[in-house]
């Protein structure tokens, strides 16, 4: 019944989009349909209600506190990302009893499955030590922070929006919520230049991206008449004969094609930041605040992640029971966008490696690491829909890894912000002696440092471990090089990382002043570095979460 | 209490331990430190003795991994399979694997459940396993699996090649902590890294699952940067990069080569016993660069030219304990990734033309080169780098030859070498720490100041030259008759070097031993005493002799009785060269 009612709705919803037929379409059944399939779907959409109802309540509270409690306001956003981690498993095993593993939602506009839950679970996972982070720093001390919170859980309930959208249109609209917010949040230091100028490169570039990214939606929508992201293959491909309609196979057909892959792409680029657009990173990280710097490193990258392992599983075609000699395999024989990939892969990772051998600042050096990761995490982006074996696959081992990601990466922007909160600055320089100035914060950079390596026994080392097991696996010459430039890429890594060890331990400074930091931020640190560990020695138990991370539709 | 889990990890909790004494209590951090150190030794010392070859018992590989292989197949008995032919037909199956050959119809793949094919898979490999050569060898296994989904097992054991390595790293830790009693900057860290490194150490000499193994050997970069790094002399920041890139770099490789050795085992798995028995049936030319990645990554550590250029620059900068251990232990890593994994995994490619030539010319490489460099050092301690470079060249020698004498005159030669190179950097370290410097042209007539130091040092540089009655001797002589004995025809027909020169190149390398160790000799100890500061210097100090005199009894011991090793490893290594051997049907 539900299911029926959704796929009828899908139907006029899509007219109503497409605008031209707009006047043919009966809106008698209206009533009838669409509005009952929203009110269901609804009932699947409470985790990210909460998330905004929070928001909105947040705003409402700092209306009426006086500004010295403003900054307590965090524990409401706490309390808000907390919360709806319940509801994300009621909901989806309230929906798998009805429809097995995957649904739709809001009429085609987005799914809920195993691989948005993950997702979405991920970003208020994450969000907890962003907030605890905010409220530490002192870069934000002083302000009206009901405004920053506000806009931070708007982010995230962005980014859980884009782990489950379907629909070129919902991903447009996720990608925009989270990109509007993140320029806001990079440019709320107002009286800083640097963010200023961080804020407004990063507007830019992400116009521009946002722009291409749309025009290459639009030559999609014009190839399949439709804007679901699976579309593709299910216009051009008739099931019941088994051939491709007519105009599949022309030139133009294809060359279409190939350009709207590559402008969607872009789009998808600029939130992971890969090659070709990356450029914004360095500078924006440097700017903003570093509690965003670190959000943006993250959670950022990884709702970019999401939504470019939803389509391009979508090309691949590991959905449905399409294997790997499925139709749209054929069409794509064309081009080889995996090949792509991998090229993309490679070059950004290496150049990610390669900048940061020369940074001075710690955020900087971090901007680009972050590029290397994305580089490693594309790894997992090239196995989409290529293996039956599910240990090994993309989106498998690409949530293992953002889950080691996160921990290693928030950690060391944890210790940074406390760095920054005692000495001022985050360039290097700042860390000589820190060793014996501030024992257990330098520890546990290290740590943190260690695990970015890649080395055992940390998250780092298991996460890159999954994503070359997946590489090796598929036993092409192509994806050897891709595994050899990742380990090569390893030890090059190990160098910048080393640099601020050694500045810990093997220098020392005049100052001798203790830096010792507060609770709060210890504790995040050593939350941190407990999963960090976990990951590795508990390996197996986080797997059994991972490697559940399917897409269903 | 004797197990090697406790061997391995004991010095780890040490650590732990130490982590809550206050960093102004020094004494009692050193302490602390060298009784755990002792407690490690003396669980090595019951393992040593417990061991026997021949007898089963004491968690013999064997029975434990019998016994897992059983329990599986009970747990599979209990349930029952839709679609096959029933459950007899699967018990039936499910036995047969018991020797590990088997194939599966399409229709039993197609048909079996994820949690079967696991457990069918672990069977196998077990299978595998059980019948590798090296197995009957192994004591004190531990079986315990970790992460199931890559199958990935805390499977330890030892035998006969890697017992000694690890009493042998056992006991520097004692010695070095004890010669380390006067370290005062950071004296805390200083003793929670030598510990954690001891850890790294012993783990890689009894890990016996891939995985397992490629995290111990992680595990020991990273205190050994942090000792040259900040204990190290005025260049440690260069020295203690380069080493960590360079054995990165090789550990990487190494990586790579494990996973693919993974991935084409149609069981998927880490188990070295098991990859001994699977591996030699890839084709060969995956073989070939498997053995490339491996010997690069094997080769960093020994060191082997031209890989060897992090270690001179790293001995020199560590401070003494931590040389010690690097030329002790170390280096015998890479030595040990030969004989345990590259060579018993690959014996294909052992066998070949190309690969003999190669290690063959490289350890003639290694031997004279390293000896040559030492002869132009004028710091000491460099000195001494380099001769462990030409040292560890006979290791690849005997290996090359592939021949019983060979293979065990180069374990033996690498148990010898990490006994006199520890003394060798130990008494580079007391000379160092009353004058201050290392320069060889200006010491000179120490003998008459320090008598009791000159005795000592003598054992340490005349085992070190190979001369009989000393260990040093025994092994380089198993060696040269091991590559030089015609049933070792691989190195000089075979591979099509055409005669026997590399042989004699290397001995040529013995008489360059000679030279740069007696002129050493000769520049430090004998003739007046060239500096009136020399006349203020105390003889050898009661610590010091703590940490020189066991390992100076040790050369004597091995010297005179070499026997007591060599029949302790005989079995392992016997086993180990046999299976390599067998490829070539003799």
């Amino acid at each position: 019944m539900a299911a029926e009612a959704v796929s009828l709705a899908c139907g006029n919803l899509g007219s109503l989009l497409s605008g031209i037929p707009l006047l043919e379409v009966d809106y008698s059944g209206f009533r009838e349909t669409v509005v009952p399939a929203v009110l269901e779907s609804l009932e699947y959409f409470g985790a990210e209600l909460q998330v905004a109802v929070f928001a909105m309540v947040i705003l409402l509270l700092d209306l009426f506190l006086p500004l010295r409690l403003s900054k307590h306001l965090a524990w409401v956003a706490l309390i808000a990302c907390l919360m709806p981690l319940g509801t994300i498993g009621h909901n989806y095993e309230a929906i798998e009893q009805l429809e097995g593993r995957g649904a739709s939602l809001f009429l085609g506009m987005m799914a809920i499955d195993p691989f948005a839950n993950f997702f979405k679970s991920f970003f208020l996972l994450g969000s907890i030590p962003v907030i605890l982070l905010s409220y530490v720093s002192k870069q934000l001390q002083g302000r009206r922070m009901g405004e920053y919170y506000f806009i931070l859980l708007a982010s995230i309930f962005g980014g859980m929006l884009m782990a489950s959208a379907t629909h070129f249109l919902m991903l447009f609209l996720s990608l925009e919520l989270l990109s509007v917010c993140s320029y806001v949040l990079v440019g709320y230091l107002r009286a800083d230049r640097r963010g200023a100028e961080a804020a407004l490169k990063y507007i830019i570039y992400g116009s521009v991206a946002a722009a291409i990214m749309g025009f290459g939606f639009s030559l999609w929508y014009g190839l399949t008449g439709s804007g679901e992201i699976s579309s593709l293959a299910s216009i051009l491909w008739d099931p019941e004969s088994q051939i491709y309609s007519e105009n599949a196979l022309e030139l133009r057909t294809i060359i279409a094609a190939t350009v709207a892959l590559l402008f969607i792409f872009i789009g998808f680029a600029y939130k992971m930041s890969t090659i070709p657009m990356h450029f914004w990173a360095p500078d924006v990280y440097e700017g903003a605040p570093t509690a965003i710097t670190a959000f943006l490193s993250v959670l950022s990258k990884a709702a970019g992640f999401a939504i470019a392992i939803r389509f391009f599983s979508g090309l691949g075609g590991s959905i449905d029971g399409l294997d790997a000699s499925s139709p749209q395999v054929d069409f794509w024989g064309f081009f080889d966008w995996r090949g792509l990939l991998i090229l993309i892969a490679i070059v950004t990772m290496t150049f990610g490696n390669l900048a940061a051998l020369w940074q001075k600042n710690l955020k900087r050096l971090m901007a680009y690491s972050s590029i290397a990761h994305a580089g490693y995490l594309m790894m997992g982006l090239t196995l989409l829909g290529l293996e039956a074996d599910l240990t090994y696959t993309g989106p498998q081992t690409m949530a293992f890894y953002l889950l080691a990601y996160l921990s290693m990466n928030f950690g060391a922007f944890a210790v940074i912000i406390l760095l920054e909160n005692r000495v001022g600055s985050s360039e290097m320089e700042s860390c000589a002696g820190l060793g014996r100035r501030a024992p257990f914060i330098a520890a546990g950079l290290t740590v943190f440092l260690f695990s970015l390596i890649g080395l055992p026994p940390t998250a780092g080392f298991m996460g890159k471990f999954h994503l070359l097991m997946g590489v090796i696996k598929v036993d092409q010459m192509r994806y050897y090089i891709l595994a050899i430039a990742a380990v090569i890429n390893t030890a090059i890594s190990a160098y910048y990382y080393l640099r601020i060890v050694k500045g810990m331990y093997f220098e020392s400074s005049d100052e001798l002043e203790s830096l010792e930091s507060p609770i709060l931020g210890r504790v995040v640190v050593v939350g941190l570095l407990i999963m960090t560990f976990v990951l590795f020695l508990g390996a197996e138990g986080i797997l059994k979460t991972t490697l559940d991370v399917e897409l269903h539709l | 209490m004797i197990s090697i889990t406790w061997c391995t990890f004991l010095p780890l909790l040490t650590a732990g331990v130490l982590l809550f004494i206050p960093a102004s209590q020094k004494w009692l951090i050193k302490s602390v430190a060298v009784l755990g150190a002792i407690l490690t030794f003396s669980i090595s010392i019951g393992l040593v003795r417990n061991y026997s070859d021949t007898e089963l018992g004491n968690g013999a590989a064997g029975e434990v991994l019998a016994s897992r292989q059983e329990s599986i197949i009970a747990q599979i008995k209990g349930t029952d399979y839709p679609g096959l032919d029933g459950n007899e037909r699967w018990k039936k199956d499910f036995l047969t694997l018991k020797d590990g050959k088997y194939s599966l119809t399409p229709e039993q793949e197609a048909n079996m459940s994820p949690t079967v094919r696991h457990s069918w898979e672990e069977t196998a490999e077990i299978g595998y396993a059980l019948n590798a050569g090296q197995t009957k060898h192994l004591r004190f296994t531990e079986y315990v699996p970790w992460i199931g989904t890559f199958k990935i097992n805390y499977f330890m054991a030892v035998d006969g090649l890697s017992l000694p390595l690890v009493w042998l790293t056992a006991l520097l830790g004692i010695l070095c902590l004890i010669y380390s009693w006067n370290i005062d900057k950071g004296t805390k860290g200083y003793y929670i890294l030598f510990l954690v490194l001891e850890t790294g150490l012993i783990g890689v000499f009894c890990a016996l699952d891939f995985f397992l193994f490629y995290v111990f050997w992680e595990v020991v970069l990273l205190p050994m940067y942090f000792l040259i790094g900040i204990w190290g002399g005025s260049n440690r920041l260069y020295a203690a990069i380069k080493f960590f890139i360079y054995t990165l770099v090789g550990s990487v490789l190494m990586l790579l080569a494990m996973l693919i050795m993974y991935f084409t085992a149609d069981q998927h798995t880490f188990n070295m016993l098991t990859l001994m028995e699977v591996v030699p049936a890839f084709p060969p030319a995956l073989g070939f660069w498997l053995f490339i990645l491996l010997f690069i990554g094997f080769a960093i550590k020994v060191p082997i030219f031209p890989f060897h250029t992090w270690l001179p620059d790293a001995h020199v900068e560590a401070p003494t304990a931590v040389s010690v251990v690097l030329a002790g232990i170390l280096l015998k890593m890479g030595g040990y990734g030969l004989f345990r994994i590259l060579y018993p995994m690959l014996p294909n490619e052992a066998t070949s033309k190309f690969f003999i030539a190669l290690v063959a010319a490289l350890a003639m490489i290694n031997i004279v080169y390293g000896a040559l460099c030492a002869l132009a050092q004028k710091d000491f301690k460099r000195l001494v780098a380099y001769s462990s470079v030409s040292h560890m060249g006979y290791v690849l020698l005997g290996l090359a030859a592939l021949t019983h004498a060979g293979v065990s005159g180069a374990v033996l030669q690498m148990f010898n070498h990490g006994v006199s190179s520890a003394m060798m950097f130990l008494i580079v370290g007391v000379v160092y720490d009353r004058a201050h410097h290392r320069d060889l042209t200006k010491f000179g007539g120490l003998g008459l100041q320090m008598p009791w130091y000159t005795g000592i040092a003598a054992i340490g540089f005349f085992a070190s030259l190979g001369l009989p009655g000393l260990n040093g001797f025994i092994s380089e002589t198993l060696c040269f008759i091991g590559a030089w004995n015609t049933d070792s025809s691989l190195i000089t027909t075979d591979a099509g070097l055409g005669a026997r020169w590399i042989v004699y190149v290397c001995l040529f390398g013995v008489v360059l031993g000679a030279v740069y160790i007696l002129w050493t000799i000769q520049r430090v100890f004998l003739g007046n005493i060239q500096n009136d500061e020399y006349k203020r210097f105390p003889d050898i100090s009661f610590r010091e002799v703590l940490a020189l005199a066991p390992l100076a009894f040790l050369c004597i011991l091995l010297g005179v009785y070499p026997s007591l090793l060599l029949d302790f490893m005989n079995g392992s290594l016997v086993s180990m060269t046999d299976v390599v051997r067998a490829v070539l049907g003799n």
